[in-house]
């Protein structure tokens, strides 16, 4: 057989069953496409921004991501320097394995106990933080905060971070209780000092809007 | 050129056979137009060219341009470079300050507390760790505020951290005993 079930998931379902059909919708082709939207995006603009985002940020804060896997994999797993750069001589001393976001300074975010106890197994080196996040209010300039789900919860409080939002206009969910019609709907919901990146992307049954910015 | 005013010439090769000018338009002198030509005395464009700038100040510029264009590389580079430093990085665990911070590390923190404040301090050592104790006591919006310069003065020179805290309330004491202190004054903020 070509392919298997990776050693983490096979543990996450051998000891939590009853959320077996949760952790497999988590691996959905949709959620992935929309975090490597993300991903892809968000190391453009550390790319282009390099001062004020990648050298400045200490801490991502990941809010509601479930299990958080696909968005760490993708976040930890993407060279934070462009590969021509490091056939450059000033570059040639640097070991390519330490050019990588470090799993150790993620930290997540979950209302649900559980599915912050699903995402320890794959994360063990990440923090993790059982709030509600629309009862936090999170600040500084050092901090990027990542949200891929805005249509869940009301806009929650920032100020003066780095933020990466991600909501759409799948109105007929029932548990969808923000969402929007467009980006700058999303956009108008925060105090936003620069925008880095506003984009959308198409799905058969709603649309995917994304913001990367600062806020003031 | 007919009708433009020459606003510069550089070459634009190492052997310095290829010369670019740049001209404004006398009618609208927004508009600027590029030209190419051949540094060949038997080139119209050149000679032209010439009537307008002496050939040294060409060599001048083209200097000038290329140290230009090389700071403006090295310190894209040294932003590049930066990236490689990130502090997201570095597996070294950072304590998050403020509401967010968790129990474990605030725990951690005031078990250090004692040692650092009473116990033996080697301040050669770790003098960049006091100076950074300074700053963050200096970012304190009560000592921005307070006029005591003496007890400012004696931060900036203590060698221990128990000798800045010890200042540091002394200020704090003072703005918390004024009479006029309204509650908001009482907050102290980092």
């Amino acid at each position: 057989m070509k392919y298997k079930i990776d050693p983490i998931t096979q543990k996450a379902i051998k000891k939590f069953p009853h959320r077996s059909t949760d952790i497999a919708q988590s691996f959905d082709e949709k959620q992935i496409k929309s975090k490597e939207w993300l991903v892809q995006e968000l190391f453009k603009v550390f790319y282009t921004y390099r001062s004020e985002t990648i050298s400045k940020i200490k801490k991502i804060n990941i809010l509601g991501s479930w299990y958080g896997q696909v968005l760490s994999e993708l976040l930890t797993t993407n060279l934070i320097l462009e590969e021509k750069f490091l056939e450059l001589d000033q570059f040639k001393n640097i070991d390519k394995k330490d050019l990588y976001i470090k799993t150790s300074n993620l930290s997540f975010y979950e209302i649900d106990a559980e599915a912050i106890e699903i995402g320890k197994l794959y994360n063990p080196d990440s923090k993790f933080c059982n709030q509600d996040v629309t009862e936090i209010e999170f600040s500084g300039s050092d901090k990027l905060i990542i949200n891929t789900s805005c249509e869940h919860m009301k806009p929650i409080n920032v100020k003066k971070s780095i933020i990466a939002l991600q909501s759409n206009n799948y109105f007929e969910v029932e548990d969808h209780i923000n969402c929007v019609n467009n980006v700058e709907e999303l956009i108008d919901q925060y105090d936003f000092k620069e925008i880095y990146y506003k984009g959308e992307l198409d799905f058969e049954k709603y649309k995917r809007f994304m913001v990367i910015g600062k806020l003031n | 050129m007919q009708g433009h005013n020459l606003l510069s010439a550089r070459f634009t090769n190492n052997d310095r056979t290829t010369i670019v000018a740049e001209w404004a338009d006398n009618a609208d002198t927004n508009t600027i137009r590029t030209q190419y030509m051949e540094a060949d005395d038997d080139n119209v464009q050149y000679k032209e060219l010439l009537n307008h700038i002496d050939l040294d100040v060409i060599h001048e510029n083209t200097i000038k341009y290329y140290k230009n264009a090389n700071r403006n590389i090295i310190k894209y580079m040294e932003k590049v470079y930066k990236t490689s430093q990130s502090p997201l990085l570095s597996d070294k665990p950072v304590i998050e300050i403020g509401e967010n911070m968790s129990t474990d590390n605030m725990s951690a923190v005031m078990k250090l507390i004692p040692m650092i404040l009473f116990g033996d301090f080697n301040s050669e050592k770790y003098s960049e760790s006091l100076f950074n104790l300074k700053l963050a006591i200096f970012e304190l919006d009560f000592i921005k505020q307070s006029q005591s310069r003496k007890i400012k003065s004696e931060i900036r020179k203590a060698k221990t951290p128990i000798e800045i805290l010890n200042n540091t309330v002394k200020i704090y004491n003072e703005i918390q005993n004024r009479p006029d202190n309204s509650k908001s004054n009482k907050k102290v903020s980092s």
